[in-house]
């Protein structure tokens, strides 16, 4: 269905008249997220030109869903660009979680959200990234998010924010780590429950549950088990070979 | 072989000129001191070269300053410079290297170039004067089979011949007289209707017609010296073609003949050979403005024509611009100096003129220019494109270069990279900024050794094992005490149940995993031993915490989002 529209937009597109008029990329475009259930909840991914807004409190999961989306992209061969108005993207961290290093351009302006907001409309206009993170110390200005908007429309880039509130943007999520439930023992497992709320767009109100599992590309010697093997086992290692403590 | 000569007239005006774009058209004259010329050794300055608007205003070649001053008060006097000539040639022969595999700049009198074997003289004289002006020169070009019927036709190749007598050669250094100027004038008129494109600045010796192009010229062309051009004439030889009609022999003992034979000459045999040019100097091309500019903008405008002399030159060297400077200076020692980084190494005008632009729009002017100089700080090897009508790329590189050099320009060259893994245990060391680029496939790449890099999976020691993307902390943020409790340098956060200030927040520490004891480069003073901790809160936060066990206390470096 997504192909068809697609189709018949371009086709549209191709047929109408006045060829002086900026032409508009097709709104119908998506960034799949690689989280399946956040894809079906989007009706497949972040809709590329757009301004999306990524809200959630420190380790909330912001990061590892737009490295998710940025590893889906850069490995369909489109540029990704991350501004790293915080100085915290760890490379190595995004290459685990699948990212392209190869086609993953950073910036890392001075650490305030006009400068950010300025090397991401330079990226947008530029019309070859299919994403662009801007990763903010702090909300971005009305009248740069309003710009930013704009930009994102023109050039057809996803500007996904992630760390600071955007006014502007089209689609606003909340993201948060859902509490560990120490009883079950789950929080010694290798995975992470997180929940993606649509605060604005399409599908408001409407929430996905995310799984996160441990990254294929970790070593398994370093778990508590193995470290009580080698006789160096911490505390909570300790603690878990005695489950009745 | 046939050789190309190109003739730049008025070479110091031009080079003045070149630099100076606004005095074209002024009344300018060029003086060079008297210890640089060699035909006077003494006395004062002279005037080298003069403009039509000179000319026109009583200035003559070889007048001093306060006779030119006298006879134009308006008239510019300029001091020359050698060097620039010099250079001037140079760049000139490096732009026609891009054309002719052999360019020999070592005769004052003219460049002169290998014509290349399949190609029309006329067009290739033409692509060497287009070659010239793109460097801001004129010049005028002559083929023939020998080098000294090539420069002899150079002078035939002047519009305005009928108005302007021929060049002395710097061979014979005699000025002509009425008559052979007279009888070179008709030998001309009657070359000219040999000629498809008579008024064309490329005149073509037919191949084998030297001799009967030269017949008819007076003989002061030829390089036989004062006294025996004025005995010879007394003997009835005027022409070259009668000096060539005369038995070897006879020249030979009567006349001494120094390097140059001037009955081979004469003959239309010039056994002079190329001597290979090969250039080495750094390519640096200046423009003076007309005015002190305070806007940035007008300059993008002169920046054009000045990028693409660079562009020319490196084309003929077969190089690339990997880092070009612009230099903008102004009055007092003030300086600008911007470096143009493109993706790609590229002799690419276009390129290099947008990236300048780019820059240009990004920065505020601090002081007046007067002087913009461009010059290529690291060249790389031209790699040849591959255009392939089955192999597209329609990736805009271009586009990509522009971004990134506008937002070098914006946030400075070490804001702007791209990543590179390095196998090394130090979690914030385990990275490096690299120059982002993507390879283009349109450019045949040699094959180079791949430099050995860690997968991703053998960086996962430097990793926590909790999903997540982790957020690095540069640098590590020690951690407070709670408030109320002491610190504590032997708690250890594998303790469930403890508390932590964690970015601002007093967090209940729900579960902890560690330690995974990371050290190393003991080698160095900045060696580290640390205790790595990966914490859970009660807020489902999961956070990567270190004990340094030099110092003994516990830092926060980095959070699982």
């Amino acid at each position: 269905m997504q192909a068809t529209k697609l189709e018949f937009a371009r086709a549209l597109e191709r047929f109408t008249l006045g060829g002086d008029a900026p032409k508009r990329p097709v709104e119908a475009e998506l960034l799949p997220t690689g989280w399946p259930e956040l894809d079906e909840l989007l009706s497949g991914g972040l809709p590329r030109g757009r301004l999306i807004e990524l809200r959630g409190v420190a380790s909330s999961g912001k990061t590892a869903l737009a490295f998710a989306t940025a590893a889906r992209a850069s490995a369909a061969g489109q540029l990704v660009a991350w501004i790293d108005a915080t100085g915290e993207l760890h490379p190595p961290s995004a290459a685990q979680a699948g990212v392209e290093l190869a086609r993953l351009l950073v910036v890392r302006p001075p650490r305030t959200p006009l400068a950010a907001a300025r090397a991401a409309e330079i990226l947008a206009r530029a019309r070859i990234f299919a994403l662009v993170v801007l990763d903010l110390p702090a909300a971005l200005p009305d009248r740069a998010a309003a710009r930013l908007r704009i930009a994102a429309r023109d050039a057809g880039a996803a500007l996904l924010v992630i760390g600071g509130e955007a006014p502007h943007a089209a689609l606003r999520l909340a993201i948060a780590p859902q509490a560990p439930q120490a009883e079950r023992g789950e929080h010694e497992t290798d995975r992470r429950g997180l929940s993606v709320t649509v605060l604005k767009g399409s599908a408001t109100g409407a929430r996905a549950e995310v799984t996160l599992g441990r990254p294929a590309l970790t070593r398994t010697f370093h778990s508590p088990e193995a470290l009580q093997a080698l006789g160096v086992a911490s505390p909570t290692a300790a603690a878990r070979a005695e489950p009745g403590a | 072989m046939r050789i190309l000569c190109l003739y730049l007239p008025a070479l110091p005006l031009q080079v003045q000129v070149r630099r100076a774009p606004h005095l074209a058209g002024a009344p300018l004259g060029v003086l060079l001191a008297r210890s640089t010329q060699a035909q006077s050794p003494s006395g004062p300055p002279r005037i080298v070269a003069v403009s039509r608007a000179a000319l026109a205003a009583g200035v003559r070649v070889g007048m001093t300053a306060l006779q030119a001053r006298a006879a134009a008060p308006e008239a510019l006097l300029v001091d020359g410079a050698p060097a620039a000539w010099a250079e001037a040639r140079c760049a000139l022969a490096e732009a026609l290297l891009a054309f002719s595999v052999t360019v020999d700049i070592s005769d004052p009198s003219g460049l002169f170039a290998q014509v290349p074997s399949g190609v029309r003289g006329a067009t290739f004289g033409e692509q060497a004067l287009e070659a010239a002006a793109g460097l801001g020169l004129i010049a005028r070009a002559g083929i023939a089979d020998d080098r000294f019927s090539a420069w002899v036709a150079t002078q035939f190749a002047a519009r305005q011949f009928a108005a302007t007598p021929l060049a002395a050669t710097p061979l014979a250094a005699t000025p002509l007289a009425a008559t052979q100027f007279a009888a070179t004038q008709f030998a001309a008129t009657q070359f000219a209707a040999t000629q498809p494109r008579p008024h064309a600045p490329v005149w073509v010796v037919p191949p084998g017609g030297s001799a009967r192009f030269l017949a008819p010229l007076p003989l002061g062309l030829l390089p036989v010296g004062e006294a025996a051009a004025r005995t010879l004439a007394l003997l009835g030889v005027r022409t070259i073609g009668d000096f060539a009609a005369l038995p070897a022999p006879s020249i030979g003992r009567r006349f001494p003949v120094g390097e140059i034979n001037a009955h081979e000459l004469a003959q239309g045999r010039d056994p002079r050979s190329l001597t290979p040019f090969f250039p080495d100097e750094p390519i640096c091309e200046f423009v003076d403005l007309e005015c002190e500019m305070t806007e940035l903008e007008p300059l993008a405008f002169m920046l054009r024509p000045l990028l693409e002399r660079v562009a020319r030159r490196l084309v003929g060297r077969g190089r690339a611009a990997a880092r070009v400077a612009l230099t903008l200076s102004g009055p007092g020692g003030a300086s600008t100096r911007i470096e143009l980084v493109p993706a790609h190494p590229t002799p690419s005008a276009r390129t290099l003129v947008e990236l300048a632009r780019a820059h240009l729009a990004e920065r505020t002017l601090v002081h007046p220019v007067t002087t913009v100089a461009t010059s290529v700080v690291e060249e790389s090897e031209l790699e040849a494109r591959q255009t392939s009508l089955f192999e597209r790329d329609d990736f805009p590189h271009d586009a990509l270069e522009l971004a990134t050099q506008r937002l070098t320009a914006a946030f400075g060259e070490a804001a702007v990279f791209g990543t590179r893994l390095r196998e090394r245990h130090r979690p914030e060391g385990s990275w490096e900024p690299i120059r982002f680029s993507l390879p283009d496939p349109r450019v045949k790449q040699r094959p180079r050794p791949k430099p050995a890099l860690p997968a991703p999976h053998q960086l996962a020691p430097t990793l926590p094992l909790s999903p997540g993307a982790l957020r690095l902390l540069d640098p590590p943020t020690p951690l407070a005490s709670p408030p109320g409790s002491p610190p504590d340098p032997s708690a250890t956060p594998s303790a469930p149940g403890g508390t932590l200030q964690l970015l601002g927040a007093l967090r209940r520490i729900v579960t902890a995993r560690g330690p995974l004891r990371l050290e190393g480069e003991w080698w160095a003073p900045a060696s580290f031993a640390r205790d790595y901790y990966e914490v859970t809160t009660d807020d489902g936060g999961r956070y990567w915490l270190y004990r340094d066990r030099v110092d003994g206390r516990l830092y926060l470096h980095g959070v699982l989002d």
